[in-house]
């Protein structure tokens, strides 16, 4: 079993989770929001219930995603002859090629594709959450709207742990992995702000590196279309 | 997301700026005499959109605490 292939492609798509923006950016909001409000104990509290949130959420799409794809392959993948991995990898390479266009929105600060109507909307929800269950609900919607660029990282990540061998145990072990890691960027952010640092300097932070960021998964997602396309579909 | 309200808005600004660790003796006092100027300079205007607002305040809290200005002038725009 060659597993090149699943292994760097899992590596790339927990690298791309690792940096896409939305749902930290959501839970700076609600953190600085929630520590102007409250006692630090309160405030971080709730901040752990918003990553559970998206925690629970993040999980819940990616096991929808992986028991499907169970179900629907009960034999191994003809990847060569398989069109939705011809799909898979055009959608790849699309999203990288748009993604430094639309991903951050033009001008200051770091502005999100997302409509302003859904941001205005996810401001106002972190600035009046007052209780755990609206900490939760806030960290799972926040993971929704950023589902055109994870869904298919969700998607070749259940092929490939699929690839890698029919233990369950292996199985389940990266799907763990794969998740923690989603949710990594939230829990750092939890850390740093519990260590006395503040919305400034995280704000300063993303801006400084947004240009980065844009290229940078533009780039990684054009590398798992290419992977794809050689170690699948060509099957070099 | 900005108010005319002065009330509001110096209950968001002592938010913020807890928020950011700022002593809340410390940041009443200045809050209060922020809104005001700010609200004195726009008095002249016969339009005032949340935007001229919203640079007042930053203006006058820039006098200040950078930070606080910083965290009022970009909330809007981190997602």
């Amino acid at each position: 079993m060659n597993v090149f292939a699943p292994v760097v492609i899992l590596i790339l798509a927990m690298l791309i989770m690792l940096l896409l923006q939305l749902s930290p950016g959501v839970f700076l909001l609600f953190s600085h929001y929630a520590s102007g409000k409250y006692s630090r104990r309160k405030s971080s509290d709730q901040s752990l219930f918003f990553i559970f949130g998206a925690e629970i959420c993040t999980t819940l799409i990616f096991l929808s995603v992986y028991f499907i794809l169970t179900a629907l392959y009960v034999t191994p993948i003809d990847f060569e002859n398989n069109i939705l991995i011809w799909i898979t990898a055009g959608i790849f390479a699309a999203i990288g090629a748009v993604f430094p266009i639309c991903y951050f929105r033009n001008g200051k600060g770091t502005k999100l594709f997302i409509s302003r109507r859904l941001a205005v909307a996810f401001d106002k929800k972190a600035s009046s959450a007052k209780s755990r269950s609206d900490a939760f609900t806030l960290g799972f919607i926040s993971i929704l709207p950023e589902l055109f660029f994870t869904l298919p990282i969700y998607f070749l990540s259940s092929l490939e742990i699929m690839q890698l061998g029919d233990s369950p145990l292996l199985r389940g072990f990266l799907i763990l992995i794969f998740i923690l890691i989603a949710i990594a960027p939230l829990i750092a952010t939890h850390v740093y702000l519990d260590f006395g640092h503040n919305f400034v300097e995280i704000a300063k932070f993303r801006i400084r590196n947004k240009n980065f960021n844009r290229f940078f998964i533009s780039s990684l997602y054009f590398l798992i279309a290419i992977i794809v396309i050689t170690f699948r579909i060509i099957n070099l | 997301m900005s108010t005319l309200n002065p009330k509001t808005l110096t209950k968001e600004l002592k938010i913020d700026a807890k928020a950011i660790g700022i002593p809340p003796g410390a940041a009443e006092e200045f809050i209060k005499r922020t809104v005001a100027d700010a609200i004195a300079a726009l008095e002249k205007k016969p339009i005032v959109t949340d935007q001229d607002l919203k640079k007042a305040v930053v203006k006058e809290l820039k006098k200040y605490n950078a930070d606080l200005a910083y965290v009022y002038g970009n909330r809007d725009k981190i997602i």
